[in-house]
């Protein structure tokens, strides 16, 4: 049955003889006497001490959730593997444990999750803000390491965690990384139906946040726009950031980065080849060769300043603000954006809003991410999702969307929901429905898509410019697009006339002069 | 459609009206005592809109997912039940700031080695029952469509999730005839957001202590052949399919286009109702 957080609260507060097999838990209060805790949609989440240790209580209020849980059975799955290795936390799967009564006096057992929550131990997206704002290269450095190694274990291990992200992941005191929130851990074989799905589903987690974290230790100001980019809370294949990334780790010649942008940037759905991923990463926990640094700065101060029509920004917006009141939104915010289209972004214990550019507050510090003003336009983040607004803080497109591209040069949004993607133009006005299982990036004038398992090129309006008729298709670069039919990778040009063949992605072949 | 998520800057409607007319100080029997249907239902709703506040808690405090609404009627008159009368929608946000009275009710409980025990909890009591005069069910609902409609008419609601109405009644209207009844429940259905229609759920309560409830039924004839159940049925929503499953969970076997309708129901039947309507769409959050 679906539980209400009612009956839960009722157990929790009248402990004895409520729990099966756990003795002596004690739960977090607050002032008042009351159990602390949080809800998500589906869990109710206790902090508690068992054993002289801190954990947390987990309870599933949802009928399907709880089944899901049991089915991956997680404590049968990883039981031993737990004991013996480092990068997982305590965490046990308790079934039937909990009594719970209804308001009819009607009882049942519920499931519990206890999760170990080490003392000291920080979620890694605060672990990044810290390090980042410190620019504190060597222990980003450190991290990194620990990174590709706790990575490596987990490809090794078979098991797939599910839910990877800087989120389910915290640093201990002692430097050591620990995966938490794997309700959704499976141990998978190739034999499971869902197999490349859920195995890519971790391998593009962890290409992207290596990615991440490399460009982090390059140029620390960059976190800032990476923290609420899609490709760090979802595995977004083929990140709009790759292109720059790739660029960095080009003119640096950081070899184990471009593997890694090279297993990624064939990919429509998934990162195929595993231990090509692997070897990346036990080469980068060696490697001493960073990303270009200048590369990443040039981006970062490039958007600030970046106007589609060559326009320069205004040096005497940029002087009001230094001047007047740079200082005092120092003591005020956390963090203080570049002034973009007269608006500053700034943020304020992890809210995030607008300031115009005299250091007034225009849109009020509520998204949980929000980045820079372009064209009049800027992408937010609220509890997951994204949206877009406009400088008046309107909502353009409303926070529900799992991924949001907003080009000012074409005027387009793509956006994905529920893994169908779509376009909107400036005014939140539907272009391309969303009707495409993948599109490619929107950065130039054909866009690819995918439907049905089959690949084409559409424009900003929706154009159908090549049906999808190819086996995979990647993106356009200098009019060239690399595509597979009936097996066979070519190069076609935007009509879709082939121009070369090519062995595999990358390395055409010229057939036609 | 029926599937927008629920977040800070677009937050969920309910409306709940609950008839305070004199028979609803007749006695009914919950949770192991014999008490008034009035008790009963401020019991059963003081409980929803707790359960609703909980949904609400993150890290740093209560959010404002809900606006919340509720409307006593009774005699003449539809007084907002909030401790601030004045006040129609309430966030989820300001709920939890409201300084409240608690009731303190105690539940036996049989634990499973057979022994009985009494457990206290402590209830805050946004809604306090309340039973006298006639049943002005029109009026109810005409102010129950002003309010839903300037909700969705703000622009910040549009892509929000459409609002839910429970309408918790143990009689007839004693306003408007069942033609003005009909008008008024359609016009409130065909209140939208971008996400889909108004819900208008009405919840028939039964009098005496054992009762023949029929849930959600499929179609008329599942009702008794009685006038105002018929009335009922056609007054209230066909459910979205999102809530299928939890519906045919409730009743034990699958079905489709269920109307958002008890009657005759008994307390029980009005929480797993309530509960139906309204956190079983928290997959949306």
């Amino acid at each position: 049955m679906s539980l209400s957080v009612c009956q839960v609260l009722e157990s929790v507060e009248n402990g004895e003889g409520r729990f099966r097999t756990l003795q002596n838990v004690v739960f977090e209060t607050d002032p008042a006497g009351c159990p602390v805790f949080t809800v998500s949609g589906r869990m109710i989440s206790f902090p508690v001490s068992w054993q002289g240790r801190s954990y947390v209580l987990k309870c599933l209020l949802d009928r399907n959730h709880q089944r899901l849980v049991e089915r991956n059975s997680v404590a049968v799955v990883v039981g031993q593997k737990i004991q013996q290795n480092g990068y997982l936390v305590d965490y046990r799967y308790l079934s039937n444990e909990l009594l719970v009564f209804d308001d009819m006096g009607q009882s049942c057992y519920a499931d519990v999750v206890l999760m170990e929550m080490p003392e000291g131990a920080k979620p890694l997206y605060i672990v990044f803000d810290e390090l980042c704002l410190d620019e504190n290269r060597e222990k980003l450095r450190e991290l990194f390491r620990e990174f590709c190694r706790m990575a490596v274990w987990l490809i090794d291990s078979g098991l797939v965690h599910g839910a990877l992200s800087p989120q389910t992941m915290i640093l201990l005191p002692n430097g050591a990384l620990r995966l938490i929130h794997y309700e959704r851990m499976r141990m998978i074989s190739e034999q499971d139906d869902d197999y490349e799905v859920v195995r890519d589903t971790d391998n593009v987690m962890l290409a992207n946040m290596v990615l991440g974290q490399k460009a982090m230790i390059a140029c620390p100001e960059i976190y800032r726009t990476l923290k609420g980019d899609p490709m760090f809370l979802r595995p977004v294949v083929r990140s709009s950031f790759l292109p720059l990334f790739l660029e960095a780790a080009d003119r640096s010649g950081c070899v184990p980065v471009q593997k890694i942008i090279g297993l990624i940037d064939p990919c429509n759905r998934i990162l195929r080849d595993r231990n090509a991923l692997r070897e990346a990463l036990l080469q980068l926990i060696d490697t001493t060769t960073e990303l270009d640094a200048e590369v990443l700065k040039e981006f970062v101060a490039g958007r600030n300043d970046f106007s589609p029509k060559g326009h320069q920004s205004n040096p005497a917006v940029e002087e009001t603000c230094r001047i007047t009141s740079r200082s005092l939104l120092e003591e005020r915010y956390d963090w203080i954006g570049p002034v973009c289209e007269s608006m500053i972004c700034v943020s304020k214990n992890d809210h995030w809003g607008y300031l115009d550019y005299t250091g007034k507050e225009v849109i009020a510090l509520r998204y949980d991410w929000a980045d820079d003003f372009a064209e009049g336009r800027a992408c937010v983040l609220l509890e997951g999702y994204y949206g877009l607004i406009d400088k008046r803080g309107d909502e353009i497109l409303p926070p529900v969307y799992e991924e949001i591209e907003w080009n000012c040069v074409f005027g387009t949004v793509k956006v994905s929901s529920d893994g169908c993607f779509g376009l909107f133009d400036r005014n939140g006005d539907c272009v391309v429905p969303m009707i495409y299982r993948c599109m490619g990036s929107i950065d130039n004038e054909l866009i690819m898509v995918g439907v049905d398992d089959r690949f084409g090129y559409i424009r900003h309006d929706g154009t159908v410019v090549i049906p999808p008729v190819y086996d995979e298709a990647y993106d356009f670069q200098n009019g060239k697009a690399v595509v597979v039919q009936n097996g066979r990778y070519v190069e076609i040009d935007s009509s879709g006339a082939v121009l070369r063949e090519a062995v595999e992605y990358g390395i055409p072949e010229k057939v036609h002069s | 459609m029926y599937s927008a998520r629920i977040n800070r800057t677009h937050p969920v409607a309910f409306i709940i009206l609950i008839d305070q007319s004199g028979s609803m100080s007749e006695s009914t029997f919950f949770m192991q005592r014999k008490m008034s249907k009035a008790e009963a239902v401020a019991l059963i709703v003081n409980r929803m809109i707790a359960e609703l506040m909980f949904r609400c808690k993150r890290d740093d405090g209560y959010r404002a997912y809900f606006d919340i609404a509720v409307l006593g009627y009774y005699d003449d008159q539809v007084v907002s039940l909030w401790k601030d009368a004045k006040r129609r929608f309430v966030s989820s946000q300001d709920l939890a700031d409201m300084e409240l009275p608690e009731l303190r009710i105690e539940q036996e409980r049989r634990m499973p080695d057979g022994r009985t025990t009494v457990v206290s909890t402590l209830q805050k009591q946004w809604v306090k029952p309340f039973a006298a005069g006639k049943t002005p069910m029109f009026k109810a609902l005409s102010v129950c469509y002003d309010l839903c409609k300037s909700w969705c008419a703000r622009e910040e609601h549009r892509a929000s999730y459409p609002p839910t109405i429970f309408n918790i009644t143990d009689g007839e209207s004693s306003d408007g005839d069942d033609r003005q009844l009909l008008d008024m429940a359609e016009k409130i259905r065909l209140l939208s957001t971008d996400d889909g229609r108004a819900l208008l759920v009405n919840m028939h309560i039964c009098s005496g202590e054992v009762c023949e409830s029929v849930l959600f039924p499929e179609s008329e004839e599942e009702l008794p052949d009685q006038r105002y159940a018929r009335l009922l049925y056609r007054m209230s929503s066909e459910m979205p399919e999102v809530y299928e499953e939890e519906i045919a969970a409730l009743k034990g076997h699958s079905g489709k286009h269920f109307r958002g309708i008890s009657y005759n129901a008994g307390m029980t039947d009005l929480i797993d109702m309530m509960n139906v309507g309204s956190v079983s769409v928290n997959f949306l959050f």
